[in-house]
């Protein structure tokens, strides 16, 4: 994308988020630029009325006007500031808002699709790590003001010579070119030692997770992480070292080029002094005033130059987010057609999915049929496609061949939001929110009451939990990032994340490994409460330990992303199947039972 | 209280002038030379404009020789001067930059010798986070206070020129600019004051708004939010959040708005005094050069005066973390254990007497009055529902914690004197959470550089990765992660068990731990690694945990655990034949399966 229309979306998020920032930013520029000018004017009149006639009313007025400019644009950028300082804070943050409203917002299966997650990881860096938005927003108030001085001394300029003017830029070209150079090689430079501090950054975080402390004493490893630390640091140590003798000689050189422009422009103001060679002859005010536009309108466009620089670096950073807030997502059409009242069958018809991006298929032609009612549980090895299964009934994905209906009909024909209100899910990997425990539960839902839920979180055994808890309902998840936060253990928020899905009370249940991190008394007593939870609603209860076959109806065994077998625990027992093997393997222990 | 706080900062100031003058002593020889350097190009360039305007007020058309000499001269002392400063500058970054990751450098391998019960410590934690501020980043802490000293020095020497030369003209001038610095300063002092006051409130506000940006945009949230129509609730806090972090920074603005008011006072009594000053001297008689030098001599100390005490609050504030860094290196973290522990030949006796254990500064004992005996070569297995103090009596048994009350035995000697490497060195441990780390394969099994790489080869043979190992592209020096090297090997779950299972057999400590090493892993691979136990327990005292009780019921003692308390204890048939709590759990696990034996 070209960096103007990066830019371009840049300005226009500014405009939105706060006009009166952009407004109050031309305001400022243009009070700084003038009372730098007419500050300078008049130390002009000052000095030559002082070595002058030496008029008393002369010299008073003088020197009370650049007092009075200087404390007036004081006051004036100060206020200016203050609103600026705020606003600006507001429009960062509103910009990342956006962002979480877009990734929110978009289909689900661009949510695992590497183009999109790179795109967004990129766009997320940028302003985290480098605080693109913030700098941005400072790098275009310095260019604003850079031009509006260096028209402002222009105008100066152009009464001594506007020739000498020209030849002023083309110096100050210069220095933006040594600049630019320089900053190539800087990038350079930090590209090289991105992987280095990427490495080093590995072993200095092992020394210090805590995870990994008793592993270090109980092997002695000391030694071993000591050695690759030192070693990424001699090579950071010696990158940096290399780097800044490079620094210093270009900053010298800077230096260098930029005393030859003072010293011509002192040599030519001088001259103007005691010669009219190149026009009539000046005073003592105007080598001042002339000497001091010259110097800061060289300093000006440097500045001006090195900013714009900069700028075009910041718009490279900003390229992914402004990218990612332009990208046409693939809409995934979903028809509007209404959802049935009651689910009396759920059919997948020889559906096959792979995760966009992969060669191989998650799930391939796999086919069965689910009545109302009905209690059935998913087994299979990890990775065999369990959890894909349920994301494709879910519809976060669409199959790529196949058809998943409800009562006949595709479940993509139907109108989305419609569709998800009939399924609650407690997926593996379920997230419980930094919100209350009972904005948790009750979600996008209306306030429910505490005797409402009452029988709810008996069920769950979220009661005991609650009472422990200050604040009961009302206390926030979340300690990590909430001071009034509390900590639940993996077990408590497995109840929750069920509670939230029996509080949906939905046509189709679904649980996804919900034991994982129940010890196993919790884990039986799971089971036993599960047929009172879910009150006759079709239910499909995933999991890699064989016992939840039992209290099921019957069971679906996914084995490499298809759909192996199909049947009661008893039938499945008798063939010579991988499920068989599978219980097996876990019964055999058990079963020499004396 | 205050004079105490400024002997701090003497102290950790000369601290840290020592361990720089240690680690580099080059940095002292160019701060000096820097210091010259700066406050010589400095004065040319206020000299300049004076220079050149006497000479050419009173000059004629024929003395432009001269006129052209002394831009000439000018320009290339300046220009020299600001050539070497910078170039000096430069350098002394890159040095002091080293030093700083060497600081870093210590603290880490620190770290990792404290005693590990500092590890489980959030005081300790936030003790450290403290400390290793100080020596993370290149604008902070360490590196800040020496860089920030060092540009001190050279302004601090130019100012007191500068006073020299302004005050030797009007002692009133230096007065005046003294007079609005100290203004300046005092009204930052209050917003910075100020902004202390709000610090807590900002920090809570960027963590909230961390948190709604994580979550809005974390794909792993993906799915509920769909689910659950979250996204609407989402925004609505987050936007909350942002309007009220707004107001805060807003309120501070306007206090440093209005305090600002003060300095504008104070800039226009300055700038009063400085031109009245020097307008009356040029009435009695100062050259326009003079004027015109002063005036900029004025603007330039003033400016000094301005990044002075800037750099001194900098220091003052950044110093503090410096302080903590200090603080935590001079600290010993480490208990000196004289005793030797004795290797003991062949599998040990380990007896448990009387031992109990709390978290220091808390009351709740995790367990207490556990006696236990396991004889030498026997394989003892703990069970028992989570929280009752299983992996706490691994680790007290191991010595990473010592006992509060009790002591643990081995071969009948108690263990509490004992250098901890030397304990350690007995143990053989393998936990639920394995640790791979970016090396290569052998390297994670050896877990030491100079390790026998055949050994490592007859493990992995052992444990069965031999084939898994031949289908690596690097076979033994196959880099794991791809973390560090972009071919690095994620191996799944089963491997990684299998790697752990090889490093404990590495180490051929004469005691095995292993603490639920299966939990993460599906059927197939948890009986595939269970082969392997064996070997890893022949000849060797072993100690065992899991919650799957089909897999420690081959255990020669079960030792069933609950509340901090040994409930039970017996080979499993003993057990099973008391009726009691394992007997419960026991036939709560394998129900579905006997059950279902019954029914076959």
């Amino acid at each position: 994308m070209r960096k103007i229309k990066v830019l371009w979306w840049f300005l226009r998020n500014i405009w939105r988020f706060s006009p009166g920032y952009v407004l109050l930013l031309l305001l400022k520029t243009v009070t700084n630029s003038l009372s730098l000018i007419l500050s300078s004017v008049w130390v002009k009149y000052l000095l030559d009325e002082l070595f002058g006639r030496q008029r008393w009313k002369y010299l008073l007025a003088c020197g009370l006007l650049i007092v009075l400019t200087n404390s007036l644009a004081f006051l004036l950028e100060r206020l200016f500031g203050r609103y600026l300082e705020q606003k600006k804070v507001y429009v960062n943050e509103m910009i990342q808002y956006t962002l979480g409203s877009k990734v929110m917002g978009d289909p689900y299966a661009n949510l695992e699709s590497a183009s999109y997650l790179d795109l967004k990881e990129n766009a997320v860096f940028a302003v985290k790590n480098q605080d693109a938005i913030v700098a941005a927003l400072g790098g275009i108030e310095r260019i604003l003001q850079n031009i509006v001085i260096l028209l402002g001394l222009s105008v100066v300029l152009s009464f001594l010579n506007p020739v000498i003017l020209l030849l002023f830029l083309l110096m100050a070209a210069a220095n933006i070119l040594c600049y630019l150079l320089f900053l190539r090689k800087q990038l350079a430079f930090m590209r090289g030692i991105i992987p280095l501090n990427r490495k080093y950054g590995y072993y200095a975080g092992c020394c210090m997770d805590v995870a990994l402390q008793k592993d270090i004493r109980l092997f002695a490893m000391e030694d071993l992480l000591n050695h690759e630390v030192s070693r990424y640091n001699q090579g950071i140590k010696e990158g940096f070292g290399r780097f800044y003798r490079e620094q210093g000689r270009f900053l010298g050189i800077q230096s260098l080029v930029f005393n030859l422009q003072k010293y011509l422009a002192y040599g030519y103001v001088g001259f103007r002094v005691f010669s009219d060679a190149f026009g009539p002859s000046i005073g003592v005010g105007s080598f001042s005033l002339y000497s001091n536009a010259i110097m800061r309108f060289i300093k000006g466009a440097t500045d001006l130059g090195e900013a714009a620089v900069e700028m075009q670096q910041l718009l490279e950073y900003l390229e992914p987010f402004a990218g990612f807030m332009m990208m046409e997502v693939q809409e995934q059409e979903g028809g509007t057609d209404r959802v049935p009242e009651k689910i009396t069958n759920i059919r997948f018809d020889h559906v096959s999915f792979r995760y966009p991006g992969q060669e191989t298929y998650a799930i391939k032609d796999a086919s069965f049929e689910i009545f109302q009612g009905e209690k059935i549980s998913v087994v299979g090895l990890n990775g065999a496609g369990k959890s894909t299964l349920v994301k494709l009934l879910c519809r976060l994905y669409r199959p790529a061949e196949g058809v998943i209906s409800i009562n006949g009909k595709d479940i993509w024909e139907m109108d989305e939001e419609q569709y998800r209100d009939k399924i609650a899910c407690v997926f593996q990997d379920y997230a419980l929110f930094a919100f209350s425990v009972k904005e948790n539960i009750v979600c996008n839902g209306r306030d429910a009451s505490q005797e409402e839920l009452a029988p709810l979180l008996e069920e769950t055994d979220l009661q005991e939990v609650l009472a422990r808890l200050p604040g009961g309902m009302d206390a926030r998840l979340g300690k990590e990032y909430f001071e009034d936060g509390v900590d639940l253990s993996g077990g408590e928020k497995q109840k929750l994340a069920i509670a939230r899905a029996l509080y949906k009370n939905a046509e189709l249940l679904i649980l996804d490994e919900p034991s994982s991190a129940l010890d196993p008394l919790a884990e039986a007593r799971l089971y036993e409460q599960f047929d009172g939870m879910s009150r006759g609603k079709t239910v499909l209860y995933v999991s890699h330990r064989m016992t939840s076959s039992l209290f099921c109806d019957r069971v679906l065994v996914i084995g490499h992303g298809t759909v192996e077998d199909f049947d009661t625990h008893a039938n499945l027992m008798q063939k010579e199947g991988s499920y068989r093997k599978l219980y097996q393997a876990q019964a055999q222990y058990y079963r020499n039972e004396t | 209280m205050k004079r105490k706080g400024r002997i701090t900062v003497f102290k950790t100031g000369t601290k840290l002038a020592h361990v720089v003058w240690r680690k580099n002593k080059s940095i002292f020889a160019i701060a000096f030379f820097y210091m010259a350097a700066f406050a010589m190009g400095a004065l040319l360039g206020i000299l300049t404009p004076k220079m050149i305007l006497d000479q050419v007020m009173n000059m004629h058309q024929e003395d432009i020789r001269k006129f052209l000499l002394l831009a000439g001269i000018l320009f290339a002392g300046t220009a020299l001067c600001e050539y070497i400063s910078n170039d000096l500058s430069c350098r002394m970054q890159g040095k002091v930059t080293s030093v700083r990751l060497e600081c870093l450098n210590d603290l880490l391998y620190k770290l990792m010798r404290c005693d590990y019960r500092y590890m489980e410590d959030a005081s300790f934690w936030n003790t450290h986070q403290r400390a290793i501020a100080a020596p993370t980043g290149g604008e902070t802490g360490i590196e800040f206070v020496v860089k920030e000293s060092f540009f001190l020095l050279a302004e601090a020497a130019l100012t007191i020129l500068l006073v020299c030369m302004v005050g030797r003209q009007n002692f009133w001038i230096v007065l005046a600019v003294f007079c609005h610095i100290a203004g300046s300063l005092f009204v930052s002092g209050k917003v910075q004051k100020y902004q202390n006051s709000r610090a807590a409130e900002i920090g809570s506000k960027v963590r909230h708004l961390d948190y709604y940006k994580k979550t809005s945009e974390n794909f792993q949230y993906g799915k509920d939010i769909r689910l659950y129509r979250l996204k609407d609730r989402i925004l609505y806090h987050f936007k909350s959040e942002i309007v009220s972090y707004e107001g805060i920074i807003g309120a501070i603005a306007r206090k440093k708005f209005l305090f600002g008011l003060v300095s504008m006072v104070t800039m226009l009594l300055s700038d009063c005094v400085t031109y009245g000053a020097l307008i009356l001297s040029a009435l009695r008689g100062m050259s326009a050069a003079n004027f015109v030098m002063y005036l900029s001599t004025v603007t330039v100390l003033s400016s000094m005066l301005k990044s002075v005490s800037g750099r001194i609050s900098g220091i003052v504030k950044e110093g503090a973390a410096v302080k903590d860094y200090f603080a935590f290196m001079d600290t010993d973290f480490q208990e000196a254990k004289e005793i030797r522990a004795e290797v003991p030949e062949g599998a040990p006796e380990i007896t448990l007497e009387n031992l109990g254990f709390r978290y220091p500064n808390t009351d709740r004992y995790i367990f207490r009055n556990i006696n236990l005996k396991i004889k030498p070569g026997e394989s003892i297995a703990l069970v028992g529902p989570n929280g009752a103090g299983k992996t706490t009596l691994i680790k007290v048994l191991t010595g990473l914690f010592d006992p509060a009350e009790g002591c643990v035995k081995i071969n009948g000697k108690p263990t509490e004197g004992w250098e901890k490497a030397s304990l350690y060195r007995m143990f053989s441990a393998v936990f639920q959470e394995i640790q791979i780390l970016a090396f290569p394969l052998w390297i994670n099994v050896a877990l030491d550089e100079k390790g026998s790489r055949q050994r490592v080869e007859e493990i992995l043979e052992l444990v069965g990765l031999t084939e898994a190992v031949s289908g690596l592209p690097k076979g033994l020096d196959q880099p794991l992660l791809p973390v560090i090297e972009d071919d690095g090997v994620q191996l799944s779950g089963g491997e990684a068990q299998k790697v752990a299972i090889a490093r404990a057999l590495y180490k051929g400590g004469s005691i095995v731990i292993l603490d639920e090493p299966t939990a993460a892993l599906d059927p197939l691979a948890e009986a595939e690694i269970y082969e392997h136990f064996h070997q890893l327990t022949e000849g060797k005292t072993s100690v065992y945990i899991s919650h799957r009780l089909a897999s420690t019921r081959f255990c020669d003692k079960i030792a069933y655990f609950d509340g901090g308390c040994l409930k039970e204890y017996g080979t499993h048939s003993e057990l099973m034949e008391l009726h009691g709590l394992y007997y419960a759990m026991y036939r709560e696990q394998s129900k579905y399966y006997q059950e279902d034996k019954e029914e076959l």
